[in-house]
C-alpha cells in the first residue's frame, strides 16, 4: 500500500493493445494529417481541442484503412479504454458516430499497466471531489470514500492536506483549464474505479482454454490432500529422536570408525574388516541387520546369510523371487521383457519350481500385467513378499541360532592410534611400545564370550568398544590420540613420550588389529605376527587374570572378545 | 519543534501537490520547454524540502527522550511525510517517462491536444514561492534534464529506504485525526465550490449562481431596454 507500491511498478510493461492505441492517438494529434479539432462551446469559455465522433470514425477509416464496422468499433474500444473521453455524456464511455463532442486525454491519465491507479490517489480525488461538491457524491463514491477511510486512515490527513493543496494549485490556472482538468480527471476515475454495473476494462477475463478441466482437476487434487494423514510433529520428532538414537554409535563422524577412520588415518583395515563377504563381521554391522529388514536384506553378508537361513526354512524361493524382482527393476532394459517370462517361469508359473505364495489378487493383476512387460510389473508381487519375509522369516531370524552365533563371532575390533611418520631409530622400541588403546583405565572391562542368548547386547556398544591394555598403564604413548568418546578420553594417554612412533609401516595400521582375511595382507603378516606375539604374551597373562579363558586365538594370535 | 515540522510538512505538500500539477500537464497542449523547466525547478525545491523534513524528524524520532504523546504526534507527521516522498517519487517517476515519450523536440511526435492552452507558470509560482518564475534554460532541457531527473529519482529513493531503515514508525497505528468528510468544513472548500459551478457536464440540476446570475443579468437588461422603449415611445408621442 504505502511504501512498497511504488517499487512494484517498474517491473510491469505496458500491455501491447494499449501501446498500439497510444500510436494511434498521437497519429491522430498531427497537424496535417489528424483529427480536425472543434471548440467545445460553453457558457462563458470556449474549448478547443474538442472532436466529434464522426470525425474520429472517419479520419480511423480513412488512416488505418479499416471498414466503417471496424473503425467505429476501434473508435469505441480507444474511447472505452479512455484516450479519449466523452463530454456530453460522461458517464456513457461510448463512441457515437454522430457530432457528440469528444476530447483527448492527457497522457498522464492514460491507462496503462505500468502505472496502475492507486487507492492513495483515488482517496485524494474523492476528497477533492467532496470538497468541490460539498459532500455530493455519489453512492459508490460514498462508499468507496468510507472504505478508504478505514484503509488508510494513517495517512487520510496527508489525504486531506493534498486535496486541499491540489484545488489551490489548481486555482492558479485559466478557468478553462480548470474544467478541462476536472473533465480528465474524472474520465480517468470512471475508467479506473467504474461504478458498479460498467465493464472494468482493467480486468482481465479468465482464460478460455479448459478451464472447467483444469479446475475440476485441482479441486479434486486439494480435496485428496486435505484428507491425506498427517502425523503431528511431536510424534514424528520422537521417531526422528529414535532412529537417530539407534543409529548413534553407528555412525562413523559421531561414533568414530573402529578400528580407525581411513580417511583419516589413510588405513584401509575398516574395509577390509567390513568388505562385502568375510567370515568374521564387525558387531555393529551385525547388530545392524536387527534394526530392520531393509539394513539386513541391503547388506551382502546378511543378504547371503539370510538366504542360508531360508534354505534350511525351505522359504528360499522367496528370496529368490525378491531378487529377481529387483534385478529387472534396476537392470538393463532391453532384457526386462525376458527375465520377465523367466520370472513368470520360474516363480508364478502353475507348477513352478519355485513357486512363490502371493494372494490371488495380487496375482491376477500380476498376470493381466504381464502382457505388457515393462520394468514394475512385478512391483505389488514384490511387495507382497517383500513384506511376507518381513513379517515372518525376517524376526525368526533373528531369533535363530544362525543370527545369533554369528553375533557371537563378530568382533569389535579396537581403535587404533594414528602415527606419524616413523623414525627408524625408534624401531627398537618398539617392543615398550603399546598402542595406546582407548579404554577407560578403570574398566577393564574384558569380554565375555555370549552365553547365547544375547547376553552382549546388554553391554552397550561403547563398553564393548573399549579395551584396556595391559600394558596402558605404562602411559606410553604412540603419536597422536583420536579420542573416540571424548569424554572417556584417559589423561594418561597423553603423557610421555609423545613423540615416538612406531617401527611398524603404516598400512598395517595396528598389529593389534587381525586381518580377518588372510589373504589381503600377505605382506604383513609376518610383522603382525611378530608384534602380536611380543604383545599378545604380555597381554594373555594380563588377561587371563581377568577374565574366563574363554577367548579364542585364530591364526594370527589375535584374541577375538566377545 | 512541532509547529516546525508542521510548517516544513505543508511546504512539501504544497510543493507536491504543484509537481503533480505539473505533471498532469505534460505531454499535453499545455506543455513547452516552459513546463520542463517549471517541473525542474519544483522538483528540485521539493527536494530540499524533504531532506529539510527528513533530517528534522529523523533527529527527532531517533531522540528517545520525548513523551508519549509527542511521539505519536511525530509518528504521525512521519507516516504523513513518508507517504508525500511516495506521491513525489511516484509524480517524478511519471514525469521521466513522459518527459522521455513526449520529446519536444522532435516534430514528429506530437503533442496530445488536450484542450488546456494556458500556461502553467502560475503554479510554478506558487511552488517556489516566487511571484514570477525565471526562464533560464536552454533549448535542450528535455534531453538534459531527463538525466538530472533519473539521479533525482534515485536519489528520492536512496532517501525513502533509508528512512525506512532509520526510524522504525508504525504506520497502522497512527490514527487519523480527521473523520471523514472534514474537509467539507475547511476553508479550501469555500472557495472551492466557485470551481463547482463553473462544470457544466449536467450532472444534476443544481441551480449555479453564476447562471441565475446572467439570468438576472439578462432580465435587468431587458427590463432597461423596454423601459428605454418606453421613454423613447412617450418621447415620441408627447
Amino acid at each position: 500500500m504505502t511504501i512498497h507500491t511504488a517499487r512494484i511498478h517498474t517491473a510491469k510493461i505496458q500491455m501491447a493493445c494499449l501501446a498500439k492505441m497510444e500510436k494511434v492517438i498521437v497519429a491522430m494529434q498531427d497537424p496535417d494529417i489528424g483529427v480536425k479539432m472543434k471548440y467545445q462551446k460553453l457558457l462563458i469559455t470556449a474549448i478547443p481541442h474538442a472532436v466529434t465522433g464522426t470525425d474520429i470514425v472517419e479520419w480511423l477509416l480513412q488512416n488505418l484503412s479499416l471498414t466503417e464496422e471496424e473503425s467505429l468499433h476501434l473508435g469505441d474500444l480507444i474511447v472505452k479504454y479512455g484516450y479519449i473521453y466523452p463530454l456530453k455524456d460522461p458517464k456513457n464511455f461510448v463512441l457515437r458516430a454522430d457530432d457528440s463532442p469528444y476530447r483527448f486525454q492527457t497522457p498522464y491519465f492514460w491507462t496503462s499497466y505500468k502505472w496502475p491507479a492507486r487507492e492513495l490517489d483515488y482517496a485524494i480525488y474523492l476528497a477533492k471531489k467532496n470538497i468541490t461538491r460539498q459532500g455530493d457524491l455519489l453512492d459508490y463514491e460514498k462508499d468507496s470514500y468510507n472504505l478508504l477511510h478505514k484503509r488508510i486512515n494513517h495517512t487520510w490527513d496527508f489525504v486531506v492536506m493534498q486535496a486541499s493543496e491540489q484545488l489551490r494549485a489548481a486555482k492558479q490556472r485559466r478557468k478553462s483549464d480548470r474544467i478541462v482538468l476536472d473533465c480528465q480527471e474524472q474520465a480517468y476515475w470512471f475508467v479506473n474505479r467504474p461504478p458498479p454495473g460498467v465493464i472494468n476494462i482493467m480486468e482481465s477475463a479468465p482464460k478460455r482454454n479448459n478451464i472447467h478441466t483444469t479446475k475440476v482437476k485441482l479441486i479434486e487434487y486439494y480435496k485428496k490432500a486435505l484428507t491425506r494423514s498427517r502425523v503431528k510433529s511431536s510424534m514424528s520428532l520422537e521417531g526422528f529422536v529414535k532412529r537417530c538414537d539407534q543409529y548413534l554409535l553407528h555412525d562413523p563422524i559421531v561414533s568414530g570408525c573402529l578400528p580407525c577412520n581411513p580417511w583419516i588415518t589413510s588405513g584401509t583395515l575398516f574395509w577390509t574388516l567390513n568388505a562385502d563377504i568375510v567370515t568374521i563381521p564387525t558387531r555393529l554391522r551385525v547388530e545392524r541387520w536387527a534394526f530392520n529388514f531393509g539394513d539386513l536384506l541391503h547388506d551382502p553378508l546378511g543378504h547371503q546369510q539370510f538366504r542360508y537361513f531360508l534354505e534350511r526354512e525351505f522359504s528360499a524361493e522367496n528370496l529368490s523371487f525378491w531378487e529377481a524382482c529387483e534385478d529387472v527393476q534396476y537392470g538393463e532394459l532391453s532384457k526386462v521383457e525376458e527375465k520377465v517370462e523367466a520370472i513368470f517361469e520360474q516363480f508364478l508359473a502353475a507348477g513352478a519350481s519355485k513357486w512363490v505364495n502371493i494372494d490371488s489378487k495380487t496375482m491376477e493383476k500380476t498376470l493381466d500385467g504381464l502382457q505388457i512387460p515393462h520394468r514394475y510389473v512385478f512391483e505389488d508381487a514384490q511387495m507382497h513378499i517383500y513384506m511376507l519375509m518381513k513379517k515372518d522369516s525376517y524376526p525368526r531370524y533373528l531369533k535363530s541360532d544362525m543370527y545369533k552365533s554369528i553375533l557371537a563371532r563378530s568382533i569389535v575390533p579396537p581403535e587404533t592410534k594414528k602415527r606419524s611418520f616413523l623414525h627408524p631409530f625408534l624401531s627398537s622400541m618398539v617392543p615398550f611400545m603399546r598402542w595406546h588403546r582407548h579404554a577407560n583405565p578403570g574398566s577393564a572391562q574384558m569380554f565375555y564370550p555370549k552365553d547365547g542368548d544375547g547376553k552382549g547386547k546388554d553391554m552397550t556398544v561403547s563398553q564393548l568398544c573399549r579395551f584396556s591394555h595391559p600394558m596402558a598403564n605404562l602411559g606410553v604413548f604412540t603419536g597422536p590420540n583420536i579420542p573416540i568418546h571424548s569424554e572417556d578420553a584417559p589423561s594418561w594417554s597423553q603423557s610421555s613420550l609423545p613423540s615416538f612412533c612406531p617401527g611398524i609401516l603404516p598400512a598395517a595400521t595396528s598389529p593389534s588389529c587381525s586381518c580377518t582375511d588372510p589373504k589381503s595382507l600377505p605382506l604383513n603378516t609376518d610383522e603382525v605376527s611378530l608384534e602380536t606375539q611380543d604383545y599378545t604374551n604380555v597381554e594373555d597373562t594380563k588377561i587371563s587374570e581377568n577374565k574366563e579363558a574363554e577367548a579364542e586365538e585364530d591364526e594370527f594370535g589375535w584374541t577375538t572378545r566377545c | 519543534m512541532k509547529d516546525e515540522c508542521k510548517t516544513l510538512l505543508d511546504a512539501l505538500n504544497k510543493v507536491s501537490a504543484c509537481y503533480r500539477h505539473l505533471v498532469t500537464c505534460a505531454g499535453g497542449t499545455s506543455d513547452s520547454q516552459n513546463l520542463r523547466e517549471e517541473l525542474k525547478k519544483t522538483r528540485q525545491k521539493a527536494q530540499v524540502l524533504a531532506n529539510a523534513n527528513k533530517n528534522k524528524l529523523t533527529t527527532i524520532l531517533k531522540d528517545g527522550t520525548i513523551s508519549k504523546d509527542d511521539r505519536a504526534e511525530f509518528e504521525r507527521l512521519w507516516v504523513l511525510f513518508s507517504t508525500c516522498m511516495e506521491i513525489l517519487e511516484m509524480d517524478m517517476r511519471r514525469a521521466l517517462d513522459l518527459g522521455q515519450v513526449f520529446p519536444l523536440s522532435v516534430p514528429t511526435k506530437h503533442l496530445i491536444q488536450t484542450g488546456m492552452i494556458g500556461r502553467t507558470s502560475a503554479v510554478a509560482a506558487r511552488a517556489m514561492n516566487v511571484q514570477n518564475v525565471k526562464y533560464e534554460e536552454g533549448n535542450d532541457i528535455d534531453t538534459v534534464d531527463l538525466n538530472e531527473l533519473e539521479q533525482d529519482i534515485n536519489e528520492v529513493r536512496g532517501m525513502i529506504y533509508e528512512m525506512e531503515m532509520k526510524v522504525n514508525v508504525l504506520q497502522w497505528t497512527v490514527e487519523a485525526k480527521q473523520e471523514p468528510g472534514t474537509e467539507l468544513k475547511s476553508p479550501a472548500s469555500a472557495g472551492a465550490s466557485s470551481l463547482g459551478m463553473i462544470s457544466v457536464h449536467g450532472d444534476g440540476c443544481k441551480k449555479l449562481c453564476d447562471t441565475s446570475k446572467i439570468c438576472a443579468g439578462v432580465m435587468f437588461t431587458a427590463v432597461l431596454l423596454f423601459a428605454i422603449a418606453l421613454a423613447a415611445c412617450v418621447v415620441k408621442f408627447a
